[in-house]
């Protein structure tokens, strides 16, 4: 029961700052609000007894990946951002029309979530006696392998492009 | 490279076994040197008057005008000092009037803990330095 | 139901826990002090109470009645924020942390009780985790008070903190793949016979520099570097803003020095003496070794510390990794 409440307090938390980051002129409170929405959902993963998950949520998101948001935007020296009028494209219109179905097939989602759906009993896994990083590992390295491996390259494509942009031109 | 890290840690874990060198100074006292320069005494005469005369000589020589003299005379044509103060303060404290004096009536003490809580304090006159003199070994 | 006896005992130890880290960093104010003198053949603090044994808790009232400073082009909000920022991880970190093995307390309780407040199944990713946030008081502390020195004292505390961070947590996985566990406890009950630093003792030597670079302890020190950058990203910190600086930064050191303790030299693992001596020499020892490599090296310049982060302690990680699977492997 205590957990329940919980949730609902620490969701409302990131909804909160997730729009104060959307929201705020001072992009150094920007980052700051990203950085409790990442805890609040850190939190959240917790409650859900998805340790593993939890904690790395904050060694990446909120330990490393803010830090380097927040050392640009001091090294950068931001101001405040202007006010400026948004012009209404198709684009734009388009691009609303698709984030506001989406939210709706959020919203449709999480109140069906008893919904039965086909096949979901195959991404089941036996959890007897394993703890939570156990099974992400078993996971990772069989059903997953492949998928694991790709995004591996990924990630790899991405540091060697890091590399190369960085590089000062001789 | 990891040698002399090393050798580095080796050294300081051995100063950290040594004995401190520390004096523990209003406890102990390492005291002066006898050629130090601390402050001023004035001496007396066998029969107990003033050795000064009065020449103004060291007046003449300070550096720092430290030494504010006024002469006075006796009966018997003797010069003596009406008034002598020494500005502990001014002083430099670098011995020319000890020097210069023909009679070695002013001298320079060894006494080195010349900190006070006023200013009176090291304002010397004539008669603190005579009394200094009584006091003070040299 | 809720567990009532379980919320009374986790109560009590995390008001003991917290009361004796509180008084360890206070005293080991009073011990670095000490032993730096000793180690520069002088005292240290002589005059507070018997050989200084009084001195923390004299800095400590003078720290709580000095005027409180905020610098008038400062950010406010963050600029207090950030002390506390700093100072709560730091705490939080001993959440997890073995002190001792069960213990009934001489036969008070009737059934054993752990020396420990919390058993996590991630407990090293909790430490490494809090670690991270950790670096934000330094970066905002840094940055709010609208000072050049401060603010490059931070941008160099944020960009060491990244950059050993990774080092720290690669040279840890080793002892995690022997342990098999992230478990905190189950590393010190994997080592009952072993410790750890045998079977690993490039990832010990490894922990224990990063240790010291995460701490931003000397020759590590760039982002206070006193010489250089006045005092880095606490120059403007004045009174208990200034103190909870200090108490993160010692209470870190506590933390390093207990992980170190849990992960390499066996936990509370130990002949003859209680559990809980055993831990706390093993961690005293630790911690006088950073004090004395503090009182030892110099300072490293910047680049010559990234350059040691990223291009020697990062493959030697990899390679101490790739080692151990290879090892054990070979083994099984």
């Amino acid at each position: 029961m205590i957990t329940s409440y919980i949730t609902i307090i620490v969701g409302i938390v990131a909804v909160i700052a997730a729009l104060s980051t959307v929201l705020q002129k001072n992009p150094v409170y920007s980052a700051v609000s990203l950085i409790v929405v990442m805890v609040a959902l850190a939190v959240n993963y917790l409650l859900l007894n998805a340790e593993f998950i939890a904690v790395i949520q904050l060694i990446v998101y909120a330990g490393a990946i803010m830090v380097l948001f927040v050392f640009v935007i001091m090294l950068l020296n931001l101001g405040e951002v202007k006010k400026y009028k948004i012009e209404a494209t198709s684009g734009r219109i388009a691009g609303a029309i698709l984030t506001g179905l989406f939210f709706l097939q959020l919203v449709v989602a999480g109140f069906n979530v008893t919904a039965n759906v086909p096949g979901i009993e195959r991404f089941f896994i036996d959890t007897k006696g394993l703890d939570n990083t156990k099974i992400i590992g078993h996971a990772l390295f069989s059903d997953y392998l492949l998928p694991f491996e790709v995004v591996s390259i990924v990630l790899i494509v991405g540091i060697i492009g890091a590399v190369v942009l960085g590089k000062k031109k001789e | 490279m990891i040698k002399p890290l090393v050798k580095g840690l080796w050294i300081t874990l051995k100063y950290f076994f040594s004995k401190p060198i520390t004096v523990h100074y209003p406890e102990e006292k390492v005291g002066s040197f006898p050629r130090y320069r601390g402050l001023h005494i004035i001496g007396r005469k066998p029969d107990g008057s003033i050795k000064c005369v009065a020449c103004g000589l060291c007046e003449a020589i300070c550096p720092a005008k430290a030494i504010k003299i006024e002469i006075g005379e006796l009966e018997d044509g003797m010069r003596y000092p009406k008034t002598y103060i020494l500005d502990g303060w001014r002083c430099i404290f670098c011995g020319l009037c000890q020097e210069v004096c023909p009679v070695n009536a002013i001298v320079l003490t060894p006494q080195y803990e010349n900190a006070a809580y006023k200013k009176e304090e090291l304002i010397l006159d004539r008669d603190t330095l005579l009394k200094r003199g009584d006091e003070v070994k040299i | 139901m809720i567990d009532w006896s379980l919320v009374i005992f986790t109560f009590v130890k995390v008001v003991v826990v917290f009361a004796c880290v509180m008084l360890c960093v206070a005293y080991l104010t009073w011990i670095e002090r000490k032993v730096i003198g000793h180690i520069q053949i002088r005292v240290g603090p002589m005059y507070a109470g018997w050989h200084g044994l009084l001195q923390p808790i004299a800095d400590g009232i003078k720290l709580f009645f000095k005027e409180d400073i905020i610098p008038r082009n400062a950010n406010k909000f963050l600029f207090i924020l950030a002390p506390t920022l700093s100072i709560i991880p730091a705490l939080m970190t001993f959440a997890v942390i073995p002190f001792g093995d069960y213990t009934t307390f001489f036969g008070l309780l009737k059934n054993p009780e752990p020396m420990r407040i919390a058993e996590l199944n991630v407990g090293i990713l909790y430490i490494f985790a809090l670690a991270g946030l950790g670096s934000y008081g330094v970066v905002f502390g840094g940055w709010s008070a609208n000072n050049k020195y401060a603010l490059m004292g931070a941008l160099r505390g944020s960009a060491q903190m990244i950059s050993y961070e990774l080092a720290l947590t690669l040279s840890v996985i080793g002892v995690i793949m022997i342990s098999g566990s992230l478990n905190l406890v189950e590393i010190v009950n994997a080592q009952k016979n072993v410790w750890n630093v045998v079977y690993q003792p490039v990832a010990f030597i490894m922990y224990l520099i990063c240790g010291i670079a995460e701490l931003n302890r000397t020759p590590f020190d760039m982002p206070e570097a006193e010489s250089e950058l006045v005092a880095g990203f606490h120059a403007d910190y004045s009174s208990m803003k200034f103190a909870m600086f200090f108490m993160a930064e010692y209470a870190n050191m506590i933390t390093v020095a207990s992980l170190a303790t849990t992960l390499f030299l066996g936990g509370w693992h130990g002949p003859f003496l209680p559990p809980l001596v055993w831990f706390m020499i093993k961690v005293f020892i630790l911690i006088f070794f950073f004090i004395w490599v503090r009182a030892t090296y110099p300072r490293v310049r910047f680049d010559q510390l990234m350059k040691l982060g990223w291009k020697v302690m990062v493959p030697i990680a990899l390679a101490n990794i790739f080692v151990t699977g290879l090892v054990m492997m070979l083994l099984n």
